[in-house]
């Protein structure tokens, strides 16, 4: 299991983003006519770190959380529950050891034409590997 | 042991150290431009080309003087050339309700510069400029 699948399986458990998203938490891509509110999720950095001999070191990845709504309080709220469960993380996450998860920027985005407002949620996650 | 002075050694002393005190000016000028070059060189790599190639095309590398002593140099998107720049980047929805996924370009660059990349290249690029005027390194 890699760490974004370890990072679902998390949020899928949090109850306060399945309240407002249901299991709506999508890697990469929204499905067709997806109901808002909803998450996407994807890798934005990969750092493999290499030990003596081996390349199974400790991982540091960052990953945009992606807050999708058809309204801005909906996205804010939602941006702020998943931060709350992120943010400062560290223990079992998944199937992996999270040494801290670092909460390292928020960009509101909206979309004139769709009417879209999205908050992008950036992480640094510092991992063992599983 | 004889001892002697050379004469006009003080205005030549003065001369060595404005030289390198321009060297190093330079140097810095060059390092701090020349980062700005090479992550605007990689964000252009990460653009996948499109029909205009207008984000390809408003990736920008800008240089300022400082009277202080300060150099400045910057790389960003010029968004009069690609307004759809953000979107690109975060990704979005269309009118017909799909999703285009996104395609960071940006962030990732600018998250390695940030993360010691810039501090590297600097190194690299003062030696360089150094050695042009001390061919030892020596600093």
């Amino acid at each position: 299991m890699g760490i974004g699948e370890s990072l679902y399986a998390y949020l899928i458990t949090v109850s306060g983003v399945t309240d407002l998203v249901n299991r709506r938490i999508h890697s990469v891509v929204l499905p067709q006519k997806s109901p808002m509110p909803a998450i996407t999720y994807q890798q934005l950095i990969a750092t493999p770190t290499h030990t003596m001999g081996s390349d199974d070191g400790p991982g540091r990845d960052t990953y945009d959380i992606n807050c999708w709504a058809d309204n801005y309080p909906d996205a804010q709220d939602l941006a702020d529950v998943v931060s709350t469960a992120l943010k400062d993380l560290t223990g079992t996450m998944g199937s992996h050891t999270v040494q801290r998860i670092l909460e390292e920027d928020r960009t509101d985005i909206h979309d004139s034409i769709t009417e879209t407002y999205h908050i992008v949620l950036e992480y640094t996650i510092n991992y063992n590997p599983a | 042991m004889a001892r002697g002075s050379i004469k006009g050694w003080d205005e030549t002393k003065r001369n060595i150290n404005k030289l390198a005190r321009a060297a190093g000016h330079q140097a810095v000028r060059d390092g701090v431009y020349g980062i700005a070059l090479d992550a605007a060189a990689e964000i252009r790599a990460r653009i996948k080309s499109g029909k205009t190639g207008n984000l390809k095309r408003s990736v920008r590398a800008r240089k300022f003087s400082k009277k202080n002593g300060q150099f400045i140099a910057f790389t960003a998107i010029d968004r009069k050339i690609a307004p759809h720049a953000h979107l690109v980047e975060f990704g979005h929805r269309t009118l017909s309700g799909s999703h285009v996924a996104a395609h960071p370009f940006f962030r990732p660059v600018m998250r390695r510069y940030r993360n010691g990349k810039y501090l590297k290249r600097m190194e690299k690029v003062m030696q360089g400029s150094v050695r042009k005027v001390r061919p030892d390194g020596n600093w």
